[in-house]
């Protein structure tokens, strides 16, 4: 999402917008399993249509997911490539 | 540090004695690295020093709060994806406390800034494009005036259209997260009927604005 164009911004969110959407406390709890899953079976995340809903829709909850992902990811790289 | 399945975490957080003492030992350090790696990645590049130190405290506050919460850890993923999760949130929150430091939000709401106009964002070359993104931008700022509440159109503008983050207006307001999300949902799904109700489906307005 470019920031330097909040219109498009806005309008991007309201066509993403689904009449039930999970709050963020539902996303902090699911977003151990999602990004895990993410991880090992990219396929199976995508099912998880909900979360990633959310993720497209709230920034703090989708900064915590890329943060978390890319921890799990230095983690599990060889230790010469942890930052 | 000491390699644990779920169970054994809990077992020995729950525990007393030298099995408690090196959990906790164990699980401050993966929370200090969660909390360094987060504010390594969104700290806006700051000292070492204070970052160190932000970091330790994040991962004090985050180690109080998975105590609190072990009982509602279900084994849905690793115990310590799990745990992450609270030291990446602090510093997430800390990191994003410090870059708004300075702005006040109370002037920022009472500004009321103008929708951007589309044609200024993704200008068309096509004239006829043109007059369709300025009578959109017309269309969406009076629904914005019109079809939402005030507390609405405060957020939408603050958090959309000025890139404010959802915890500083949280902060700002003495609310909580899910409160704030749940209000912003709100006002897109009126704001969505509101521009069908004008015969702009979602999907038509962002055609108007990326077909050039």
């Amino acid at each position: 999402m470019n920031p330097v164009r909040p219109l498009h911004r806005l309008l991007r969110l309201l066509a993403a917008t689904a009449e039930e959407e999970i709050s963020c406390s539902e996303c902090f709890e699911l977003l151990p399993q999602y990004v895990e899953l993410e991880l090992t079976d990219p396929a199976a995340a995508a099912t998880v249509q909900q979360l990633a809903q959310h993720l497209g829709q709230c920034g703090v909850c989708r900064d915590e997911y890329e943060v978390l992902r890319d921890l799990l990811r230095a983690d599990a790289a060889p230790p010469s490539d942890l930052t | 540090m000491k390699p644990r399945t779920n169970a054994e975490w809990l077992r020995a957080l729950k525990s007393t004695g030298n099995d408690q003492i090196e959990a906790l030992t164990d699980l401050r350090a993966y929370l200090v690295r969660a909390a360094t790696f987060a504010l390594q990645r969104r700290g806006g590049g700051m000292a070492a020093a204070h970052l160190t130190q932000l970091a330790e405290d994040c991962a004090q506050e985050a180690l109080v709060a998975v105590l609190d919460h072990l009982d509602d850890f279900r084994g849905e993923s690793r115990f310590t994806t799990w745990a992450y999760v609270f030291a990446i949130n602090r510093a997430l929150v800390a990191a994003r406390r410090e870059r708004w430091r300075n702005v006040s939000l109370e002037a920022l709401l009472a500004s009321s800034p103008a929708v951007p106009d589309a044609a200024d964002e993704a200008p068309a070359a096509d004239p006829e494009r043109r007059v369709m993104q300025q009578q959109l931008t017309v269309t969406l700022t009076k629904a914005i005036d019109e079809c939402l509440s005030d507390r609405q159109r405060q957020a939408v503008r603050a958090v959309v259209l000025e890139s404010v983050p959802l915890d500083e207006l949280v902060r700002h307001w003495q609310s909580n997260r899910n409160a704030i999300y749940k209000l912003l949902h709100d006002a897109r799904r009126k704001l969505r009927a509101c521009l069908e109700a004008r015969g702009y489906s979602a999907a038509d307005v962002l055609a108007v604005l990326d077909e050039q």
